[in-house]
């Protein structure tokens, strides 16, 4: 069946490739644009559950690979018509895909009055999954809704001010309602759950130069409903001070940044302030050499620490090479992270922590210069080690294998290559945890 | 490890009042019934804290561990019930200590990166504002294969939120992670401030200032820096060709290559002042190590006449403004002197 399903697919594709090979048109000019496209996507998330058999009284516990595995054939079509001049800009499209095991349709549609520097922008969005018979990979069906109204100008030759205002909201199938409430019942949990969020912001940007260092504000707040749990309703306000600036040999972000996040249930269990503080500094070694630095620090502070909630710190490095090899940049990758967290104490008085160390070390490769081939991926090796006096989780060695690459031929039709594979090797084989994504797909655009 | 052994010493605990359990649940054994009803009130504690820390996170891996501590701590209570013996008291109590680990578990699994809504979500966002913000870069003169990578990006991104909604997280974070790297190199490409008018402005200015420094120094009698002055010129002009066209994106991306040229070309301007350095370094060194030269060692004295040789084409072709050649001199008067140096060091 679904290779039969496949190939229906693919012969439709090649029907409207075979038809439209003369047909040309850039995605970014004015008017009706179409995309017709397959793709083959296999997903993996392996871990291992524990069995508890109940009836048996000796060997209670088992351990089971579990498998979280995806794999389907897909079609895809997208009608959109772009309007655009120097003072508005107006997009609206329509996509839809369809395997056996599900059919998603999505609706989108944006209006921006204004240009680049000054402008007001209107944007709704709907977006509908339903799960098909075949499916046996547990999703449910669900509509989001979502929008936002956003805008800019510029007070002053200095500053320049902007808002915006976006909501979303979810709902899951009715019809799968009936399994979550047998979960409910059993566990007293569920884990998918209807929501709306509304979310206000204000932001400036003062120029301190006629070019390249700005200064940028942000603050914002966030309301999350959710009409089946208090204990996931939640306020949330934000605010941002940034420092960019740029050099003749490279460039300087410093950010400093608060979030407070005040759930809706009586107590203050999970209540938090956090505190980040980021940069990030390139500079050019030499013309065809430069080095990328990242900082990125976050603290979060519980009003009230708990066996879920301790204070903690995490801070990561970044360093990143780049040279440029033909149209090739290549560099090297290492990365550096500490966590450290209050420790707890349990009823014997011995204190606790999920402490550790990570590093990573690998290169990477991306290919830009091009006009018609684009390519980018990455390859590391690390160690997370717990330095705790006990934890629930071991120590481990970590592979990361990233690419995303795409060619164009034939004028408008593309292939897309993207694989992401996360490989965790515990020191306890039932701690292990392997992610794989692949996906190949073929659009063509006319 | 250290919390493993308090485990063992409560479940000796219980040992020792095997007598009480064995006359059943009254007299002596009370106290340890307290115990043992203490211990399964904790892990229902910690169960509660980790039902509402799974759900806060959307993980379906740490819902199957969150499972499992039910099933368990489900067990425990039922033997604890039922319990008139000590094996009874001794594996309700075990139960239940196997439920709070699975428990203590399922909460440090949302505790990771991959396994939390919050975080993921945030990542989603963050993607979303560099998607946006790459469109409202994008007109008709940008590189075919840039938008390929922002139709790739907004594909990807699609799939992350669709995973993100089925509580997919790791799923969604790593592809969300992979479309930001790539966005911010193409970004970086573009030029990563949002006012592409103005970057051009600048890099037309740099390119003025870097051609009259370039243009002033010696080595613009140089006939091939003379020509990759005229090809950085001709690049300069199609910018403002494409400029004058509208076409500003294009612009800034020609007159950025123009610049990066004339920038290599400036480098070459540092050239003499290191030379000159060095070349005062070597003879420096030269002169330090000559008395150290045993003269019956013919290899040695040899070795130091040519070092001395290569230093004085070195001054020559310095003196001629032929930088790489006295350049290469110097490297080869290093090499020997560092030789000597091994030699003497044996």
């Amino acid at each position: 069946m679904r290779v039969r399903f496949g190939v229906t697919t693919l012969l439709i594709v090649i029907y409207i490739l075979s038809s439209n090979l003369l047909a040309s048109g850039e995605s970014s000019e004015n008017g009706f644009s179409f995309l017709v496209g397959t793709e083959y996507q296999s997903i993996s998330q392996e871990y291992y559950d524990a069995i508890i058999d109940t009836t048996n009284f000796d060997e209670l516990e088992q351990w089971e690979l579990a498998k979280d595995n995806i794999e389907e054939f897909s079609g895809k079509t997208t009608i959109q018509y772009r309007f655009e001049d120097s003072q508005k800009r107006f997009k609206i499209y329509n996509d839809m895909e369809l395997s056996k095991e599900k059919w998603i349709g999505r609706g989108d549609g944006t209006l921006r009055l204004g240009n680049f520097s000054q402008y007001a922008e209107l944007n709704g969005r709907i977006e509908h999954k339903s799960s098909l018979d075949d499916s046996d990979n547990g999703d449910l069906g669900y509509t989001t809704l979502s929008g936002y109204l956003r805008g800019k100008k510029d007070l002053s030759e200095k500053f320049s001010l902007g808002v915006k205002i976006s909501g979303e909201s979810i709902f899951f199938e009715e019809a799968d309602r009936a399994a979550q409430d047998d979960v409910m019942a059993n566990t007293g949990f569920y884990n998918e759950y209807d929501y709306s969020l509304i979310t206000g912001r204000i932001e400036g940007q003062w120029r301190l130069s006629d070019f390249g260092r700005t200064l940028d504000w942000e603050i914002g707040a966030r309301k999350r409903f959710v009409p089946d749990s208090a204990a996931a309703e939640y306020n949330q306000f934000q605010t941002r001070l940034s420092y960019n600036g740029f050099t003749e040999s490279g460039y300087v972000m410093f950010e400093i940044g608060g979030e407070l996040k005040d759930y809706a249930q009586p107590s203050n269990i999970d209540d938090y302030f956090l505190l980040n503080i980021d940069s990030r500094i390139s500079y050019a070694l030499h013309p065809e050499f430069e080095l990328r630095f990242g900082s990125f620090l976050d603290s979060y502070m519980y009003r009230e620490q708990d066996v879920v909630n301790r204070d903690n710190v995490r801070l990561r490095f970044d360093l990143t090479g780049q040279r440029q090899i033909r149209d090739w940049h290549v560099g090297p990758v290492v990365q550096f992270e500490i966590y450290s967290e209050k420790e707890l104490a349990d009823d014997d008085g011995i204190e606790y922590s999920d402490n550790y160390v990570q590093w990573e070390l690998g290169g990477k490769a991306d290919l830009l210069s091009g006009s018609r081939v684009f390519a980018d991926c990455s390859a590391t090796y690390g160690h997370r080690g717990y330095t705790g006096d006990d934890v629930v989780i071991t120590s481990y060695d970590l592979v990361s294998l990233s690419a995303m690459a795409s060619v164009t031929f034939y004028r408008q039709v593309s292939v897309l290559l993207y694989f992401d594979g996360v490989f965790e090797y515990h020191e306890v084989k039932e701690d292990n945890s392997n992610l794989y994504i692949l996906s190949i797909s073929l659009t063509t655009r006319f | 490890m250290k919390r493993h052994t308090s485990i063992l010493f409560v479940l000796l605990a219980l040992l020792t009042a095997s007598s009480a359990f064995g006359q059943g649940n009254g007299g002596g054994g009370g106290n340890d019934f307290a115990r043992l009803w203490a211990a399964i009130e904790k892990t229902d504690e910690v169960i509660e804290r980790a039902k509402i820390a799974v759900q806060e996170s959307g993980s379906e891996r740490a819902f199957q561990e969150l499972k499992a501590a039910i099933t368990l701590q489900e067990v425990a209570r039922r033997m604890a019930d039922e319990a008139v013996t000590v094996d009874m008291g001794i594996h309700a109590g075990s139960r239940t200590l196997q439920a709070r680990t699975k428990a203590e578990r399922a909460i440090a699994i949302t505790r990771q990166a991959g396994e939390n809504e919050d975080f993921v979500r945030k990542r989603l966002e963050q993607t979303q504002e560099m998607i946006q913000r790459m469109e409202g870069r994008v007109d008709s003169d940008t590189p075919a294969n840039i938008l390929q990578l922002l139709d790739s990006a907004k594909d990807r991104y699609q799939r992350a939120q669709e995973f993100f909604r089925n509580g997919r997280l790791k799923a969604a974070l790593q592809i969300t992670l992979q479309i930001q790297k790539s966005l911010e190199n193409a970004l970086q490409k573009l030029g990563n401030i949002d006012d592409v008018d103005k970057q051009y402005q600048y890099a037309l200015e740099r390119f003025y200032a870097l051609e009259e420094r370039i243009q002033e120094s010696e080595i613009a009698q140089d006939e091939a820096v003379q020509q990759q002055l005229q090809a950085a010129r001709e690049m300069k002009e199609e910018a403002q060709q494409a400029y004058a066209a509208q076409h500003v994106v294009q612009a800034e991306m020609k007159i950025r290559n123009a610049v990066e040229r004339l920038y290599r070309l400036a480098e070459r301007l540092k050239a003499p002042a290191r030379i000159e350095n060095e070349l005062t370094s070597l003879q420096r060194r030269l002169a330090a190590i000559k008395d150290e030269i045993p003269r019956e060692n013919n290899q040695l004295v040899e070795m130091y006449q040519n070092a001395e040789k290569h230093l004085e084409k070195a001054q020559q072709e310095y003196r001629r403004q032929q930088y790489d050649g006295a350049a290469a001199q110097l490297q080869a008067t290093r090499q020997i002197l560092r030789r000597i140096r091994d030699i003497l060091g044996e």
